[in-house]
């Protein structure tokens, strides 16, 4: 029986199929919290089915490429699902169009206080200078993200790490901050999610309005370049 | 449902061969984004078959971002020993992004932005899509975007 047991283990942890399986049941799992806790942000789908997975791998003393292998899968969705931003953003041109101006000044403003502050808080409180550099980037898409991070000595995977606790941090509080400023506006609303927490934040916005989703998506979209270009200046000004 | 997939990945591909051809800062599926943008600019907007194999995508988004963000179990040693700088770090940044963009938006919109009475209601009158995928479609099912 433990053999048996045993011989599964071993062909299974070998093919994607497990993990694979494991991820979709795990996100399947949060959103089913989640839906069930109304929608309470501290029950993120993304984060509960990450403590899940992370569990799972430590109890199992998997390594994460192997891990990989199988969720790579869905890992790949996200570049197909970034280019269909395209529709969502072609629905709510008029309102892109009408707001150029306003977003390019928000989003500047934004970006500018998403480095400075990470960089100068991570500084005084102690941190050494590669965690400093791998959270510069961070309020950028992961494949953005850890391209900035390289370009300026950060660690890559350590920044994507970053990223998603950004992204998570975000999809928690940032509702609950919109809330308590009482900002009723979906295109302001949306753009602060993009802004400062990418593709979770942009999946957070689609709940609250399609127009909010469309403007998280522009941000997410835009801050990447915006951030690729200001990230270096910056940081000859804060280092 | 396959035709959009297959324009979808091409137009990242592209977006792939331009940026990297190019060396641009840009990533390959922004570009394909914007792509996409013109595609629909050149063919009159996104036929239904794409309206519907994108809203089915973006409303499982928080589905693809599980597999990155699992990839935080490499850095735990890290986050043991320098853990409250970088969670406060990224929780004082967010706070302030989302402040700061939201409030520079509301001004700048004031100051610069057309004068328009409802923005959101003047944009669904323009678009027939906007009907069949508000809130309601995106929230109400059950694996909705998180």
């Amino acid at each position: 029986m433990e053999k048996g047991l045993g011989d599964i283990w071993v062909y299974l942890s070998a093919s994607p199929l497990l993990w694979l399986g494991a991820t979709l049941v795990a996100y399947l799992a949060g959103l089913w919290i989640y839906t069930r806790t109304h929608r309470n942000p501290f029950a993120n789908p993304v984060a509960l089915a990450t403590l899940c997975l992370v569990t799972l791998l430590l109890a199992t003393d998997t390594p994460y490429a192997t891990y990989f292998n199988g969720a790579q899968f869905i890992h790949f969705l996200l570049g197909p699902a970034t280019v269909a931003l395209a529709v969502p953003l072609w629905r709510h041109r008029a309102d892109v169009r009408r707001g150029a101006l306003p977003l390019a000044i928000a989003m500047l403003a934004g970006s500018a206080t998403a480095v400075v502050a990470a960089v100068f808080i991570a500084n005084t409180l102690g941190a050494d200078r590669q965690t400093v550099l791998s959270l510069a980037p961070k309020s950028v898409t992961t494949p953005i993200a850890m391209g900035i991070s390289e370009r300026i000595g950060g660690i890559p995977s350590l920044t994507a790490a970053m990223v998603m606790v950004t992204g998570m941090l975000g999809a928690i509080f940032g509702p609950l901050l919109l809330r308590w400023l009482k900002i009723g506006d979906d295109r302001a609303k949306g753009l602060s999610m993009g802004m400062a927490a990418h593709g979770v934040g942009t999946a957070i916005s689609y709940t609250m309005s399609p127009l909010a989703g469309s403007f998280a998506g522009i941000a997410m979209a835009l801050n990447g370049l915006i951030t690729a270009l200001l990230v270096p200046l910056l940081l000859t000004w804060l280092m | 449902m396959v035709g959009a997939l297959a324009l979808l990945v091409v137009c990242q591909l592209i977006g792939e061969i331009v940026v990297h051809g190019l060396h641009l800062p840009v990533p390959g599926p922004v570009l394909g984004l914007l792509l996409l943008v013109g595609w629909f600019a050149l063919r009159g907007g996104p036929g239904k078959e794409m309206a519907g194999t994108a809203d089915g995508i973006l409303s499982n988004l928080s589905l693809l971002f599980v597999p990155a963000a699992v990839g935080i179990v490499q850095h735990g040693q890290r986050f043991l020993t320098q853990g409250p700088a970088i969670v406060l770090a990224l929780f004082g940044s967010s706070v302030l992004t989302i402040i700061v963009t939201a409030y520079a938006f509301l001004w700048a919109d004031r100051r610069f932005g057309a004068k328009a009475a409802g923005p959101a209601a003047e944009s669904a009158g323009h678009d027939p899509f906007d009907t069949d995928t508000g809130a309601g479609g995106a929230a109400d099912k059950g694996g909705g975007p998180a």
